[in-house]
């Protein structure tokens, strides 16, 4: 006999946002990665982290992450590959500016996503200057990420 | 068979749409919800556990900047930065929306602002927080009287 939990099929009482979570729910299962990919989280803030990582795993991806800009960096310098690195901007230690320069300078390529809480248009300009791919205002969605999947498995 | 209003996943789904009606929750919960996890069906429980636990202590260390007799705007605004972060992947509007404001008169260096602002952010926090915590409880009941059924669909 099947567990079911709340919310576990789309019905028309899960509709209050013009089917906005079965939007979601469709997207989760919109591809299926015929590679594996890996990814490298750095956010000092644990919510995030979790949630960026379980939004990942949930396409299989294989995920690490640290919560300071210099096991970012040393994670980088030993040879560490990742097909895609999701930053913030405020860590402790070294910030996501910073870090996001040392890994260019290191010479690692991947797929960089700046994933912040927005604080302005200077923040976005700062670093996209740094050359990460694609700047994401917190919290990192579904409608951003599938894009990015779907262009890195194609690789 | 249409289910009952004592129906406690009825019951669940209703308190959520009322949140979302309301404006305390917006469709980055909607997120948390499709991410549903099979193999651990409480990570959605958890993951408001962490928030409250990261919250409750990025509000202290913000209280603390704020009563120093020279204020320390700038752990204000990195404090900020990582509650606005995490909020927004809660799916937190108002307090989201709370945060945004606060962070305009840090950005300003306005004391007084920010005390009233701040007074706001705690305010919708309390709020956010209970509704999280009857969200929790209520799945959590859910899960531990094993909601079965034979004539829904598994997962």
């Amino acid at each position: 006999m099947a567990l079911t939990l709340p919310l576990g099929e789309a019905s028309d009482q899960d509709k209050w946002d013009n089917g906005g979570l079965e939007r979601k729910r469709q997207l989760l299962i919109e591809i299926v990665l015929r590679s594996r990919l890996t990814a490298l989280m750095v956010d000092g803030d644990t919510t995030c982290w979790v949630l960026e990582q379980e939004l990942l795993r949930s396409y299989g991806v294989q995920t690490l992450g640290v919560d300071n800009g210099r096991d970012a960096i040393d994670l980088i310098a030993s040879d560490a590959a990742f097909n895609l690195i999701i930053i913030e901007k405020i860590l402790p230690v070294l910030n996501g500016l910073e870090v996001t320069r040392q890994i260019c300078e290191i010479g690692m390529r991947c797929k960089m996503l700046a994933v912040t809480a927005y604080s302005g248009e200077s923040e976005r300009q700062a670093f996209l200057a740094t050359s990460v791919d694609v700047f994401i205002e917190k919290p990192l969605d579904l409608e951003h990420l599938v894009p990015i999947l779907r262009e890195l498995d194609r690789q | 068979m249409a289910a009952s209003s004592t129906d406690p996943t009825q019951q669940l789904n209703d308190y959520i749409r009322t949140m979302h009606d309301q404006g305390i929750l917006d469709d980055n919960f909607d997120q948390l919800l499709a991410l549903r996890r099979e193999q651990n069906p409480r990570f959605i429980n958890e993951l408001i556990s962490m928030f409250t636990n990261d919250a409750e202590a990025y509000i202290a260390e913000i209280t603390n900047a704020l009563s120093l007799t020279e204020v320390d705007f700038s752990t204000i605004i990195s404090k900020l930065h990582q509650l606005k972060g995490s909020t927004s992947g809660i799916g937190g509007h108002r307090m989201y929306q709370a945060c945004c404001e606060l962070r305009v008169a840090a950005d300003d260096g306005d004391k007084d602002r920010c005390d009233e602002l701040f007074l706001r952010v705690k305010e919708e926090f309390n709020t956010l927080k209970q509704c999280l915590d009857s969200i929790s409880q209520m799945r959590s009941n859910i899960i531990s009287n094993g909601t079965r059924s034979r004539r829904r669909r598994p997962l």
